[in-house]
């Protein structure tokens, strides 16, 4: 009797306590993600990322944090933050723990570094950060000083300071906010609201062309209005700018990936090639515009910062609603998470963005803190998929689609990848099944074209032998009914 | 005796497709016609609608199978036709038409007819295409909906005993007042909307006031 009471206490417990269970380590936050069917319908996913651990003023040593503004990371795993309000770089290993702080510039003899104007060179209001792995650099935007400060990415020490080249055509301010550097040593430099490109600078810090185009999107009543006013008229109407980049990053291949969020803009994330040409490619469900409003323009994602992996995955900010999205090489949404709040793992005003390795770091300047995201097990497998589909190694891409086919039976990027598999060994059945599933009309014709032909070909037999037969009957008909008009006759 | 009638109907519905002018003039005059073919014919283009959302093959099938609604499908396939006959039969009494609303009605039906078959021969073709093959589909549902227009234009030119130059006008017309139809149907509805909300606020006041 007790024994069955036991278990009825037993089964009790099992139904009603909560069956969702949070990890217990009491730093990880779970978001909730999403992405976008083929009828652009948002659809439930896990999210491919979590929180792991908060960087802010307690992590620091005691220096003060007022918000950071950009980041960046280096292959060792430092993870360099940009205090704009205080003046200083914070540098951190890959795990959050403090290393160093940065406000006054010293040379290699430890000696503080005076300008020309005999002050000591301290970082004035600087916004941007970035590692150059091939020399070894830390490039600084030190936007208030207008300057490009070049330090030595080991111990830190002044290399050199770029200051507004001599020969710059334009009327951009040389004010830098978001800075790149290419495998050419090549500088692009991205000025907030310049309307004419991001400035490209040679290595030794000569201007070189303003680079990228920007082009915005032309309203009909405007272009009509245009189209029959005089010119002086048209000169009190308000001029339509290019819309200015925001931020910039690189990849792999060289290529700047650069972000905007001007409303006016028509696309919103550029893959920018040698020419300034945007190429980005956009094959997915949905265009690379993060979140879709079907209704209402202004309530556009607003993308601040993108992160590019070397296998062309890439995340983008986005501040007007707090939100991560995730895309690979062929602009599908792979994932978005992420909302707006004051709690631990929302975002209030988030800035920047950077990959360390497989986890994400995300900066805000509001909440005066910095994130360091980890991927889930579904974001690892979509990952992994994302990086093997990339490089051409099908069998462990299939492996990788499964394993997140079971965590998400949602996800049609997967269907796809499978299905692209199975066409690629001429299993065409399986194939069309799998591109039906992920609604991919485009493939999924090609593997029926493959199916059709096989179809056709093994029964040809018949086929002929049908078709013969139908002929023959015309024929004879015709015969017959000549026959009988000559009869008449 | 009925079964010939209906042989007879069936043969100048055949007749019409191929010769409108003819066709209509003696389902006009001499009375070949039948509302209920008619009827019979909107009703199949109805579900014929719901059938190619839904039997299109995949290649071609934009639409989103899980969320259909057969019920909306087949009411706004057939209100566009309902729309037009009355609304042409409005503009066309002000006009000199000589046909009435039944004629019209007849009218319509025939002319569906050939895109009714060359849809659901499109429906059918469609699962055995590949992307490629796809506008040759469309061509087939085009020259369906060409000889839909013919037939109709023409069908309407006799009954109503119209000049081709007329019978384009009383179709722009004809468009005015479809629309004016709908303006006033809105209308009417969200003024019927609002007088029913009155009304009930003005009960349940009163029953609140009378506790």
């Amino acid at each position: 009797m007790k024994k069955k009471s036991l278990l009825i206490l037993l089964v009790f417990l099992l139904v009603f306590l909560p069956t969702r269970v949070y990890a217990a380590d009491g730093k990880s936050y779970d978001y909730d993600g999403y992405t976008y069917n083929y009828w652009w319908n948002a659809v439930e996913s896990p999210a491919a990322f979590q929180l792991d651990t908060v960087i802010d003023e307690a992590d620091m040593g005691g220096i003060k944090v007022q918000g950071f503004n950009d980041v960046a990371t280096s292959e060792d795993g430092h993870i360099f933050l940009v205090d704009t309000l205080e003046s200083r770089v914070n540098i951190t290993d890959q795990n959050g723990s403090f290393i160093k702080s940065l406000k006054v510039i010293r040379d290699a003899d430890n000696k503080i570094v005076i300008d020309e104007s005999g002050a000591q060179l301290v970082f004035n209001a600087p916004e941007g950060v970035f590692y150059q792995e091939k020399n070894k650099e830390l490039y600084i935007a030190d936007t208030g000083a207008e300057r490009i400060v070049v330090l030595d990415g080991s111990d830190y020490t002044l290399k050199r300071v770029i200051k507004k080249p001599e020969n710059m055509a334009g009327v951009s301010e040389f004010r830098p906010s978001k800075i790149v550097v290419d495998s050419a040593d090549r500088i692009y430099v991205v000025v907030q609201s310049s309307y004419e490109g991001i400035i490209e600078l040679n290595p030794d810090g000569t201007f070189s062309r303003y680079f990228g185009v920007n082009s915005p999107s032309v309203n009909f009543l405007d272009y009509f209005w245009k189209s029959i006013s005089s010119d002086r008229q048209k000169e009190q109407m308000k001029k339509t700018f290019a819309p200015a980049f925001n931020n910039v990053a690189l990849d792999s291949d060289g290529f700047v990936y650069a972000v905007t969020f001007d409303a006016a803009a028509e696309h919103m994330v550029f893959r920018l090639n040698s020419g300034g040409k945007n190429v980005l490619r956009e094959e997915g469900n949905t265009f690379v515009i993060g979140d879709i409003h079907k209704m209402n323009r202004n309530e556009q994602s607003q993308f601040v910062d993108v992160a590019v992996k070397d296998y062309g995955t890439y995340a983008v900010l986005d501040k007007y609603k707090g939100r991560i999205f995730l895309y690979d090489f062929d602009g599908q949404l792979l994932n978005a998470f992420g909302s707006l709040g004051k709690t631990k793992g929302s975002f209030s005003m988030p800035t920047g963005i950077t990959w360390s390795g497989d986890n994400l770091v995300v900066t805000d300047s509001a909440l005066k803190c910095a994130y360091i995201l980890k991927p889930t097990d579904f974001g690892k497998a979509a990952l992994q998929a994302s990086k093997s589909y990339y490089y051409g190694d099908w069998d462990e891409a299939l492996v990788q689609f499964d394993n997140i086919l079971k965590l998400n039976a949602n996800y049609e990027v997967a269907y796809v990848g499978i299905g692209k598999n199975y066409l690629m060994k001429d299993d065409y059945k399986k194939a069309m099944y799998y591109f039906k599933l992920g609604n991919n009309r485009e493939f999924y014709s090609k593997a029926y074209n493959g199916h059709r032909g096989e179809v056709l070909q093994d029964n040809f037999g018949i086929i002929a032998v049908i078709f013969l037969a139908f002929i023959s009957l015309i024929l004879y008909t015709e015969v017959r009914y000549h026959k009988k008009e000559s009869g008449h006759k | 005796m009925k079964n010939k009638i209906l042989k007879e109907q069936l043969h100048y519905l055949k007749y019409a497709m191929f010769h409108p002018f003819d066709g209509f003039y003696e389902i006009k005059y001499r009375g070949k016609g039948s509302a209920l073919i008619a009827s019979v014919i909107l009703i199949l283009y109805g579900i014929m609608q719901c059938v190619s959302y839904q039997y299109t093959g995949f290649v071609m099938n934009m639409n989103a199978i899980f969320q259909m609604n057969s019920v909306s499908i087949f009411i706004s396939a057939l209100s566009v036709f309902l729309l037009f006959t009355v609304s042409n039969w409005t503009i066309t009494t002000l006009f000199n038409g000589k046909g009435n609303m039944r004629d019209i009605y007849i009218v319509l039906g025939y002319s569906v007819v050939p895109m009714l078959l060359l849809n659901g021969l499109t429906v059918f073709i469609s699962n055995f295409v590949i992307t490629e093959e796809i506008i040759i589909l469309r061509s087939l549902q085009g020259i369906g909906v060409v000889w839909f227009v013919f037939i109709l234009l023409a069908g309407l030119c006799i009954i109503h005993e119209y000049s081709f130059a007329v019978n384009i006008k009383t179709l722009l017309a004809t468009a005015v007042a479809a629309f004016i139809i709908v303006f006033l149907g809105i209308l009417f509805f969200s003024l019927m909307e609002r007088m029913y909300y009155f009304v009930m606020s003005v009960a349940q006041e009163m029953v609140r006031r009378i506790n």
